[in-house]
């Protein structure tokens, strides 16, 4: 196992940030961990990274401890931390080779691993201009090749498309899929779900830094049963729908979140149910979708509100 | 290895900066020259003019005599013009006619001492007493017999309350502004430098490289030394080549001392960077720290010049005990007997700030 995190906890102050979580990541696969702002992501990979102590359980990397003091388990995982950590002064070039460094690389060797990485996030082309003269997509792709450079049998890679264009993020997507693909194990956390369903084996969802549900994609889609879902918008009141909801057979009310409203029909035939009955209600609708259901129906059955981006 | 790194990628961010060549290389040259010119000890020699009013070998020997005072003597001979204008000595004294066969005659003889109006109270003071050891030089010669200059038959041995010289000129303005300097470079930019990488990530960033916590510590620490060493580093070269200042007979006592003064402002530019929230904020308030210090610490004037009360509270910062190390071997002659004391003192300071800058950096690593 690359990486096993069990139980873990922490809380700053009175603010539980991390509240029991566990799960496991095989060399070769993509683990997503999904939640929306405040879920306890970037605490949880601070702890399996090392950089906070949990207060109970406990995340071992290859069998050790990141925080342990050889620092053998840490020479195996690159960090792509959300915040860009980087040296503005600096090219793109001179800060991955301080970093390459620091995992005692030099010489040849060095200067291959930093031509690899910024080929792998097309930045070949951009090596010798200063941080500072660069985009926030391009330092976010530097930020990432940093944690590459040194071909790590783990990456902790914490929300690394966030603020970048569509074609930038197919681009870093495509990278971190080849490294599962080489055989490195990646945990990957996000709070967009297309991305996560794309990319991930298999994910987890966190709310409250507690694990709601665990599994591959199907396995988390099959939460809302395998039926279409629908989605109303408009001058909505929650209790009425779960009320309508009731009413139909083979649907179950998902959510109500602001004024738009979510139901899982069981079949096509309990779906057109729905609808009738829905238009039947007198309600004021702007919108009505049907849709397959996918993680963000599954996010809104889990904690009843809207993953948005 | 790792650590060594570390220190190097501060040097290089620091004098990647432009502000820092300027800072770092040429102002300790203008700061130098600036202060030494300031605080140079004012010229010894004291013009003074000599009326002979008769030759005779009497009254040259007085002359020679006086010249052995250090004065700048100019001689007016019998009948000769006494120089007039800004250029004339300021003082004059008259030999009268008959000087010599008056003495062998034991009749009373007045010397007139006069002086013009710019010239100095302090320098007629001290001309007064020159003229007077002249005499007894001259007397003490007539009564047993002539005798080598240096070794007078009667000789006053005095002892100083104050033996030590207050350092001046260069002397001064040297150390003062090499202890100056290696405390802004380590306050300003290495401070400075320390925050951004905090605020930035790159520090907990660091923490989870293989690095060990002592070596992210030490590497911080010794990178701030490595400025400090560089800005050492271009004093000395200025003191040998530029100002060719005499940095005392103890090497060894230099190094010890610069060593745990670099040592000391490494570590404080470590406290200042993990102290405070804005790189900003601690180069602004680093260098009103840095000129506060300087001050107190006999960086900027001679701490022999100041009031007890001001001098003792020097000894409350690091400033003051670099410049009574550097002073000891620089301007006093001392050897590296006399410098343990500074050097233990910058030691504790060197050791209480870098063990506060830990602490509050193992919030991040
Ligand atoms: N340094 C801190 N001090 C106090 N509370 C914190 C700190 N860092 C995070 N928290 C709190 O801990 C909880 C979890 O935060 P965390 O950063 O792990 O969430 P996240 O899932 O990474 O969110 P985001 O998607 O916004 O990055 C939040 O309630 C947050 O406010
Ligand atoms: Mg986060």
């Amino acid at each position: 196992m690359a990486l096993r995190v069990a139980d873990i906890r922490y809380a700053y102050g009175k603010t539980v940030a991390v509240d029991g979580v566990s799960f496991d990541v095989r060399p070769g696969e993509i683990f997503g961990l999904l939640g929306p702002n405040g879920a306890g992501k970037t605490t949880t990979i601070s702890i399996v990274s090392g950089i906070l102590p949990p207060a109970s359980g406990q995340a071992l990397i290859f069998g050790q401890e990141a925080s342990g003091g050889s620092g053998r388990a840490r020479a195996r995982m690159g960090v792509v931390p959300q915040d860009i950590a980087l040296y503005e002064e600096l090219s793109a070039a001179e800060n991955l080779r301080f970093w390459g460094r620091l995992y005692g690389l030099s010489g040849a060797g060095l200067e291959d691993a930093v031509r690899r990485s910024l080929d792998l996030v097309g930045l070949a082309d951009r090596a010798t201009a200063r941080v500072k003269t660069y985009s926030g997509g391009l330092k976010r792709r530097l930020n990432l090749a940093a944690g590459l450079v040194h071909a790590p049998d783990l990456l902790l890679l914490d929300e690394p498309t966030v603020g970048i264009d569509p074609q930038a993020r197919l681009r870093i997507l495509d990278v971190v899929r080849d490294q599962a693909r080489s055989g490195r194990a990646v945990l990957y956390t996000s709070h967009y779900l297309e991305e996560a369903e794309q990319i991930c084996s298999r994910l987890a969802i966190i709310d409250h830094g507690r694990v709601l549900a665990a599994g591959t994609v199907a396995e988390l889609r099959r939460l809302v049963g395998e039926g279409p879902v629908v989605r109303v918008r408009g001058s909505i009141d929650g209790d009425g729908l779960k009320a309508l909801a009731a009413r139909c057979p083979g649907v179950s009310f998902l959510s109500a979140d602001g004024d738009t409203a979510s139901f899982a029909a069981r079949d096509p035939d309990a779906c057109s149910g729905l609808v009738r009955a829905l238009f039947g209600s007198g309600l004021k609708l702007d919108d009505l979708r049907v849709k397959e259901p996918n993680l963000q129906s599954v996010f809104l059955k889990l904690t009843g509100r809207e993953l948005r981006d | 290895m790792r650590v060594l790194a570390l220190a190097r990628q501060d040097l290089r961010l620091t004098l990647r900066d432009r502000s820092s060549i300027f800072w770092i290389f040429i102002a300790p040259l203008l700061w130098v020259y600036m202060f030494g010119f300031i605080s140079r000890s004012t010229p010894t020699r004291i013009g003074l003019l000599v009326v002979e009013q008769q030759s005779s070998a009497l009254a040259d020997r007085l002359v020679d005599l006086l010249r052995a005072e250090n004065f700048e003597v100019t001689v007016v001979p019998p009948g000769g013009l006494a120089p007039a204008g800004k250029d004339a000595p300021p003082r004059s004294v008259t030999i009268p006619a008959g000087f010599e066969e008056s003495i062998a005659a034991r009749r009373h003889v007045a010397l007139d001492l006069k002086e013009a109006e710019r010239a100095s109270a302090e320098g007629t003071f001290a001309a007064e007493i020159a003229l007077h050891r002249a005499i007894v030089r001259l007397l003490a010669g007539e009564a047993l017999g002539p005798m080598p200059p240096a070794e007078d038959a009667l000789r006053v041995r005095s002892s100083w309350a104050v033996e030590r010289a207050i350092p001046s000129g260069y002397h001064q303005s040297i150390p003062g502004n090499l202890v100056m300097f290696v405390l802004i470079s380590t306050m300003t930019y290495g401070a400075g430098l320390l925050v951004t990488e905090r605020k930035k990530g790159i520090l907990q960033r660091l923490a989870t490289s293989p690095l060990t916590r002592g070596e992210i510590l030490a590497g911080k620490a010794f990178g701030r030394a490595a400025i400090a060493s560089v800005q050492v580093g271009v004093f000395l070269l200025i003191g040998f080549a530029v100002f060719r200042i005499d940095w005392g007979r103890s090497p060894v006592g230099l190094v010890a001392v610069l060593g745990l003064f670099v040592l000391t402002a490494a570590a404080m530019g470590l406290l200042s960077g993990s102290w405070f929230k804005s790189a900003e904020a601690a180069s602004g308030m680093g260098i009103v720290l840095v000129l506060a210090m300087s001050a107190l610490g006999g960086c900027w004037w001679p701490a022999e010049v100041v009031p007890d009360w001001l001098r003792l509270a020097g000894y409350a910062f690091p400033t003051a005990w670099a410049m009574r190390g550097l002073h000891e071997l620089i301007s006093w002659g001392g050897g590296l007997g006399d410098v343990l004391v500074p050097c233990g003192i910058l030691a504790l300071f060197g050791l209480g700030a870098g063990l506060l800058a830990t602490r509050l950096l193992r919030r991040e690593v």
